[in-house]
């Protein structure tokens, strides 16, 4: 009996100090854009989101959320994270299945062009993985991710990587205001940019031939496809549209083969540039990212993309989604400021090559 | 498996609570096992190590108790051979011998982990049997216990046999309080050494690493300060984790610290710092000594203090800044005897309060001073370190220290001060824990352990630093 009382207290109190540890950690988890879009997945009602956007810094810039739902009535996440280690995807999957399980997932493979090596730095990992609850699809991912074994503890525990804010005095309000995940984001993921950066159009259209992609990244994502066949999601992987060059279509079009083989549909919206009407002159911050100006026409080509294709019940008007009609109207507040701002840059670099 | 790690941590978890559960046969043998994979840890080779030297002394025990005439040959032989193999890891002698067959090809013998720890466990252990203060261990069991036992072997304390061997045969329950007061001095040891040992080293260290750093006497007196404060912290830590994971084994330690700065001299210093060691030392070295001058007079302590105190710069480690310690403190001690006849008469014609309260602080001064020695590792830099301090035209307010190391340094003075007060209650200050009710008991608990998650000096981007008295 004693030994029943010792336990069961030894239990408690365990219970109550990881509680305590997993909210301290997730209080000094450091603040960025990263952090706010996936606190505000998390806080989002559960099977509310119809299609979510995996991928990497392009994504989050790219996908307006708010405009895709305010004209097609159609919930869209961008869980991106700046250089997305490829081999990490698959848990973001994983975890965005735990909430939003009958979800459109897309994914952008981008990134499958390079060696999954080189993305595994400290910082792409943390990202991830540092803005997920504490889940097995986290271990998982740190497992996957991080090659050297003793130092994973350092990412299961992330509290040993940022507990000095507290000393170094950098904890802010904003800290404890989404340490319980339940702060939805203002514009439902959506990054805004309004620098402009002019570039010549390319066309890669004439290029046919295929070049591989690095054989690691072709096992990921062959591992990748697999999974998602196995829990029969529907997947469709895209390439954010972007400065391209003959080299990189010919690893799309091989990406195209791959993905198409196994029967998912695949996207290159380089191709559709045209279509959507993109201006390489004002639509892009740099040459592998799209401003407002670029996302909101490719959000609309989308979203139109989107409603043709699938089968999305429209909740606009629904009591359950006035979050989302709170997101655009803060979200084109935003967009108001951004545009005139992207129409000052873009004169002003137009006056200098003048 | 350094002390302050998660793995030990978890490592000492589940040690514990395997150990509460199994039966008592079996729980002796458990912490042999525990004991020989924590030494395990540090390297495959060490367990054989420790069990081949613990056999030797088991057997030479043996030998002594049996012996009717040359015991004392017999004792002299054994304890030689285990000075001897001290010598030789501790000065790299190995390393040199197989440089010099090999013709320069050399591979690196470690000086094995504690060795300088259970090396004066089994020493002690024989003079005893020779003496016939205690009986030779008749289980190599358990006199393996004694010798592997994972919470001393790294780095003490220097428990003797006559307190430890006796406790092996008592039967081991669970006792939550023992628990209790194990877990608090486990987590008071991590808090210390964490928060504050670690953050101060890490903002001393700059200095020690490069002299030329400062050129402000007051500033190196804080730096020296900052030493001696970082090593009672560091080094108290240990033992308090020490004695806190024996307590939750069932095994009561005697304490290493009581409350030594608050001492009035430097004697009295050296009976309340690292008192397992001291008092060996006192033991088996000063006291025969003292014996054997006995007819010098005033030279029948001073010779004896001055040899002991540089066995201890010697223990320490072969550099010459050891030695310069070890006999700076020899000359202190000396110096204390001598006037010991004095003092006495002073005191009788101070306050009290005035008396103590110089002494405390003379004490300070003086520690302050000859611990450089231990943590410059070069006799020559401890010497350039004291002339920059006693250099006062250099003294200047601008120490150039930002106000974290003024926070770090004036907490742990307090945190000093707290432990030392703690130590000085004795078993007063634990008992009266173990009777707080449970939500304060939890609170308590939770308080420390979030301060050193919160506030520790550790994980990615802090350079872990190691136990000082690990490399002695």
């Amino acid at each position: 009996m004693k030994k029943l009382f010792f336990a069961v207290k030894l239990v408690v109190f365990v219970a109550i100090f990881v509680v305590l540890l997993v909210f301290a950690s997730y209080i000094v988890r450091p603040q960025s854009d990263m952090k706010t879009r996936f606190t505000g997945f998390y806080a989002e009602p559960k099977d509310s989101i119809d299609v979510i956007v995996i991928g990497s810094s392009p994504v989050a810039p790219l996908y307006a959320a708010p405009l895709i739902w305010n004209e097609f009535g159609i919930t869209l996440y961008p869980l991106g994270t700046n250089s997305q280690p490829t081999v990490g995807i698959k848990y973001l999957v994983k975890e965005a299945q735990k909430r939003q399980g009958s979800s459109l997932f897309v994914i952008d493979v981008s990134l499958f062009m390079v060696e999954p090596q080189s993305l595994l730095t400290e910082p792409n990992i943390r990202n991830i993985v540092d803005n997920m609850t504490y889940s097995l699809n986290r271990i998982g991912a740190i497992n996957e991710m991080v090659q050297i074994p003793g130092e994973r503890i350092n990412y299961y525990f992330d509290i040993s990587k940022y507990h000095s804010v507290l000393r170094d005095g950098e904890l802010s309000a904003a800290s404890f205001k989404d340490f319980d995940f339940a702060v939805p984001s203002v514009y439902k993921g959506y990054f805004f940019v309004d620098a402009v950066e002019p570039f010549d159009p390319v066309d890669v259209s004439g290029i046919t031939e295929t070049k591989p992609i690095p054989d690691e990244s072709e096992q990921i994502l062959l591992d990748l496809m697999a999974y998602c066949e196995s829990e029969q999601l529907d997947v469709m992987f895209v390439i954010a549209p972007y400065i391209t060059s003959d080299e990189r279509k010919m690893s799309h079009n091989y990406l195209q083969a791959l993905i198409e083989s196994h029967g998912y549909t695949f996207i290159d919206f380089n191709d559709k540039a045209g279509e959507f009407g993109i201006d390489y002159s004002t639509d892009l911050y740099n040459r592998n990212h799209l401003n407002l100006s670029g996302a909101e026409k490719f959000s609309m080509y989308f979203g139109a993309y989107l409603a043709d294709t699938y089968d999305f019940a429209d909740n606009r008007g629904s009591a359950d989604y006035t979050s989302w009609d709170d997101a655009y109207a803060a979200w084109e507040t935003q967009a108001a400021i951004a545009r005139e701002k992207i129409a000052e840059n873009a004169e002003r670099l137009s006056n200098i090559s003048r | 498996m350094t002390f302050t790690t998660l793995y030990f941590l978890v490592f000492v978890a589940v040690v514990v609570l395997v150990y509460l559960l199994l039966p008592q046969k079996i729980k002796p043998h458990f912490i042999i096992l525990a004991s020989l994979v924590f030494y395990f840890f540090w390297k495959a080779w060490a367990p054989v190590f420790i069990i081949a030297f613990a056999l030797f002394n088991f057997v030479m025990a043996k030998v002594l108790a049996k012996q009717k005439s040359k015991k004392f040959f017999v004792l002299l032989m054994s304890v030689s051979l285990s000075v001897i193999l001290f010598f030789v890891f501790r000065y790299g002698i190995f390393n040199g011998i197989i440089a010099a067959i090999t013709g320069g090809n050399t591979i690196m013998i470690l000086f094995p982990l504690g060795f300088s720890y259970y090396m004066f466990k089994c020493v002690s252990y024989l003079i005893d049997v020779n003496n016939g203060t205690i009986a030779p261990e008749p289980r190599f069991d358990y006199f393996l216990i004694y010798v592997t036992y994972f919470p001393e072997v790294s780095m003490g304390p220097i428990t003797r046999a006559v307190d430890f061997l006796p406790q092996i045969r008592i039967k081991k329950v669970i006792d939550t309080t023992a628990l209790n007061k194990g877990l608090a001095l486990v987590a008071w040891g991590f808090f210390k050494k964490i928060v504050f040992a670690d953050m101060l080293a890490s903002m001393i260290n700059p200095y020690y690493n490069d002299l030329t750093l400062s050129n402000n006497g007051f500033a190196w007196f804080f730096v020296a300060f900052g030493f001696l404060l970082q090593l009672y912290l560091d080094f108290s830590a240990y033992t308090n984790i020490s004695i806190g994971v024996s307590k939750m084994l069932g095994y009561d330690i005697k304490p290493n610290f009581n409350a030594p700065f608050f001492s009035q001299s430097i004697s009295e210093f050296w009976r309340k710092w690292h008192i397992s060691l001291s008092s060996w030392l006192a033991d088996y070295v000063f006291t025969p000594l003292q014996f054997l001058l006995r007819r010098l007079g005033k030279f029948a302590s001073i010779i004896p203090a001055l040899i002991t105190f540089t066995l201890i710069g010697v223990w320490h480690g072969g550099t010459s800044s050891y030695l310069v310690f070890g006999f700076s403190m020899g000359v202190l001690v000396a110096i204390d005897a001598i006037v010991a006849r004095k003092r006495k008469k002073l005191k009788k014609t101070l306050p009290k309060s005035l008396f103590s309260t110089v002494g405390i602080i003379i004490t300070m001064l003086l520690n302050i001073l000859v611990f450089v020695f231990m943590r410059t590792g070069v006799a020559a830099d401890g010497f350039a370190i004291i002339d920059k301090i006693f250099s006062f035209s250099t003294w200047s307010l601008q120490l150039g220290f930002g106000l974290e190391f003024f926070i770090i340094f004036a907490l742990s003075i307090a945190v000093a001060i707290c432990s030392h007060i703690i130590e000085s209650r004795k078993d007063k200050f634990l008992d009266g824990f173990a009777r707080l009710k449970l939500p304060v008991t939890w609170l308590v608990y939770l308080v420390v352990i979030f301060a050193i998650v919160l506030f520790g000096y550790y994980g990615p981007g802090y350079d872990a630093i190691e136990f000082i008295y690990i490399g002695f």
